[in-house]
């Protein structure tokens, strides 16, 4: 779609203008990322006030490294999610560190997602604006099979390293060495074609 | 780069492969799903290799689609300002050292001899500014515990942690829809229940888990509210193997094996199994 290609200009605009140190331009790339950032952090931490302060230090860092954002190497939206990823992983393992006992509320959703029932919590907005891209991103998650979507959300989501979730699965590291690599480019190949285009 | 211009990459079997020795760990490394000593290696390699730099740029690229892929939240209410009120406390000192850094190196010199002074000053605005954070974190925190509270009656604060493995179990028609938590590690399965209508009178739901061998194991019994709504907590030992899970409708007390079809079904990840 051009629009997301226009849009991908926009936000490598966007980061200029917040390595300039532009607040405007900062809460503009909230605007248009809070929902990815939010979603994946609680996805993550499945604990609202922590979900809230990695997207707290995602943003924080944003600011201070916007300026080193090369877009060639990569678009704004991953980007976003990587930063986000990375502060919530630290989040994460410093609760598993600190042997924290956490409370959670069940109406959290977990990180198997094929067969969840639609989220009350997804504002209208939000969906209408990004299910097309959304829609593409899932079908390419979708060319991989159970087991391979399994061991890219462990390393993903949980932050397990390769020999992790063999241990966690039972099963030959090599095996899940094979699967990692396999699944991973499985879903560069699907995406390929949106990143031809600029829609990545 | 595209993958098209090193296809032999995907293989992993290209025919530089002497150049390029960690062809196969690039997809874990984008991941950060590397252990450390090997992703120590991989690191150094990746210092003086544009191409496998740019594997890496396009592989780690592609997590995008694990991260849409989640449930869509809005962020809270409130945390746009307190980024953008964090990013003004930092902005002064961030353009100074920009625009004028060799002027402000020079100002800072000059200042060496006010340098106790300085300390000082500069002290109390860190504790200024720490106190700050401190203040908004409080506040991020009351505000969210707020929001809980007050849905804390229709739903029960249980432990678990981020392991926890967790199906949710369709039914056919579209209504009821049910969660399952099992936090094998630390023996407890948390059952979520919604919009499912209580059990008739004398009657129950309960929960099965089915293992390799088909038959059905009783994990325990529970009833919806009025509302429909349904929080229980369960002992599962984490050394179970289910691979699916169901509910049935029995007789008050439950049954040793199901007396009625299941009507929720839900698939456990291959770890349970």
């Amino acid at each position: 779609m051009t629009t997301h290609a226009a849009d991908t200009r926009a936000d490598t605009a966007l980061l200029a203008r917040i390595g300039l140190g532009d607040e405007r331009a900062l809460g503009e790339l909230y605007d248009r990322f809070a929902t990815l950032a939010y979603s994946v952090a609680f996805a993550m931490l499945r604990e609202t006030a922590d979900a809230e302060e990695a997207v707290g230090d995602a943003f924080a860092q944003i600011w201070r490294s916007a300026s080193g954002f090369d877009a060639s190497r990569g678009s704004t939206q991953a980007w976003v999610a990587t930063i986000v990823r990375s502060r919530a992983l630290d989040l994460l393992r410093s609760r598993r560190r600190a042997a924290v006992v956490m409370t959670d509320y069940i109406n959290t959703i977990g990180i198997d997602l094929e067969a969840a029932p639609a989220d009350p919590a997804q504002s209208p907005a939000a969906q209408a604006e990004s299910l097309e891209l959304r829609a593409q991103l899932g079908a390419a998650l979708a060319s991989l099979s159970g087991p391979q979507r399994r061991v890219l959300e462990l390393a993903y989501f949980v932050g397990l390293s390769q020999s992790e979730i063999a241990e966690r699965l039972g099963e030959p590291l090599g095996t899940v060495k094979t699967r990692v690599r396999t699944a991973m480019e499985k879903l560069r190949q699907a995406l390929a074609p949106m990143r031809e285009r600029g829609d990545l | 780069m595209s993958p098209s211009k090193h296809p032999q990459a995907a293989a992993g079997r290209d025919a530089d492969s002497s150049s390029h020795p960690f062809d196969d760990a690039l997809a874990a490394y984008a991941l950060d799903a590397l252990d450390r000593d090997e992703a120590g290696f991989l690191k150094r390699h990746l210092a003086e290799c544009p191409r496998c730099r740019a594997e890496v740029a396009t592989l780690r690229e592609s997590t995008v689609a694990l991260a849409t892929s989640v449930p869509q939240r809005d962020a809270p209410a409130g945390l746009r300002e307190r980024i953008l009120a964090a990013a003004r406390q930092e902005a002064p000192p961030r353009r100074a050292s920009r625009g004028r850094s060799l002027g402000w190196i020079a100002a800072a010199a000059s200042l060496v001899v006010a340098a106790g002074l300085g300390a000082t000053l500069f002290q109390s605005r860190a504790d200024q500014r720490g106190l700050r954070e401190r203040i908004a974190r409080a506040d991020s925190l009351l505000n969210a515990r707020a929001r809980d509270v007050a849905v804390r009656d229709s739903l029960l604060a249980r432990v678990l942690g981020p392991e926890v493995e967790t199906i949710t179990l369709a039914s056919t028609g579209a209504a009821p829809s049910m969660r399952l938590f099992w936090d094998r590690a630390r023996g407890v399965m948390v059952v979520s229940a919604r919009r499912l209508p209580p059990p008739s009178a004398g009657r129950t739901y309960q929960l099965w888990g089915i293992g390799a061998d088909g038959k059905p194991v009783g994990l325990g019994t529970f009833a919806t509210d009025a509302q429909g709504a349904a929080v229980v907590t369960m002992a599962v030992s984490g050394d179970a193997r289910f691979g699916v899970s169901a509910v049935t409708d029995e007789p008050a007390g439950g049954s040793p094996q199901p007396t009625t079809t299941p009507f929720l079904v839900g698939t456990w990840p291959t770890a349970a199994r």
